[in-house]
């Protein structure tokens, strides 16, 4: 017997193009599934948002970079391009980093003329299972490092806490 | 005769075609609810102005102060399009961050070289997320680096300032 008979059926019984359309509305079913009930990221979209705040840390940047933030300001992530929310607060101080001094210490010194900043946010966001998701699926979590700009300036920075209002 | 053309009219709509005009359908409908989804939300850069912007830019390593002139017209050296013209520039001592042995931190110290700070205008398109350059589509923000060529003189380095509209 044929696996595909003159009339385009299936070991004489079922046609190619019927089989064809049950595996794509099977597809079309696991992917809707998929989406809107097993992955958790996608799943959270349909939720309804509610405003959370957001803490990004800065560091170590130039007087440039502390003169082109401002509160006001529109934040938008440098992954997906989504804004993220506006910036409410704006915190500034010397740099600091953990360094080796010759006497063998390790000590937290200053870095001359370069500062850190820490941003608040305040945006809207999904939270599903104690997770936040800001900008449609964009996880944002503690100890998270991203990098983020507004219309005036990019940067790097990372999210030390973020929670609802 | 007539019963065979019966036969073939009621062969006319199977439950599979059902099946493929369903799909159709409700991929028609899918498309259709997210072209109105997308129009009625706009993207986050929102309505777009033309406008000049004036802004800054750091040449590293620039020993050839000579060869800049106001008036010269600068290319980004990717895309060589256009990202403006020199309204003012100055050459300033290029300082680089070294270990504080003593302090644990960092401090600046001068090199003996140079850098050139470049104030250039370049006609932009400007949105509430972007600012970018009309001949190329260079988004500029401080922090961002760039290079150019003027004439007979390349550089690279950060956008270190941007006038805020």
């Amino acid at each position: 017997m044929k696996i595909i008979d003159k009339n385009g059926r299936l070991f004489g019984k079922v046609s190619v193009i019927d089989v064809i359309v049950v595996i794509v509305v099977i597809l079309l079913a696991a992917g809707v599934y998929l989406r809107y009930f097993a992955l958790e990221t996608t799943a959270a979209v349909g939720q309804p948002s509610k405003p959370i705040e957001f803490s990004l840390k800065v560091s170590g940047v130039r007087q440039y970079t502390v003169d082109m933030l401002a509160v006001g300001d529109e934040v938008f992530s440098g992954g997906n391009m989504e804004k993220l929310g506006t910036i409410t607060d704006i915190s500034v101080g010397p740099a600091m980093q953990w360094g080796a001094t010759v006497d063998g210490r390790t000590v937290y010194g200053e870095i001359e003329d370069k500062y850190d900043m820490v941003i608040t946010v305040q945006g809207d966001g999904v939270i599903s299972d104690g997770r936040f998701y800001v900008s449609r699926i964009q996880e944002l979590g503690a100890n998270q490092s991203a990098s983020f700009f507004t219309k005036y300036s990019s940067f790097g920075g990372m999210v030390t806490e973020i929670k609802a209002l | 005769m007539e019963n065979n053309v019966k036969k073939e009219k009621r062969r006319l709509l199977t439950a599979f075609d059902i099946v493929i005009i369903a799909v159709v359908v409700v991929l028609a409908a899918l498309f259709l609810i997210w072209q109105a989804a997308k129009n009625a939300a706009p993207a986050s850069g929102g309505d777009a102005a033309s406008g000049t912007i004036v802004y800054t830019l750091e040449l590293n390593n620039f020993e050839n102060s000579d060869s800049l002139s106001v008036g010269d017209r600068l290319f980004e050296t990717v895309k060589n399009t256009e990202v403006g013209v020199v309204r003012s520039f100055e050459i300033v001592p290029q300082k680089v961050w070294q270990n504080d042995l003593e302090t644990g931190g960092m401090k600046v110290t001068e090199t003996g070289q140079h850098t050139a700070h470049l104030t250039i205008e370049v006609p932009c398109t400007v949105t509430d997320s972007t600012i970018a350059t009309k001949a190329g589509a260079v988004e500029l923000r401080v922090g961002r680096s760039l290079g150019v060529n003027g004439p007979g003189y390349w550089g690279a380095g950060f956008i270190i300032a941007i006038e805020r509209s």
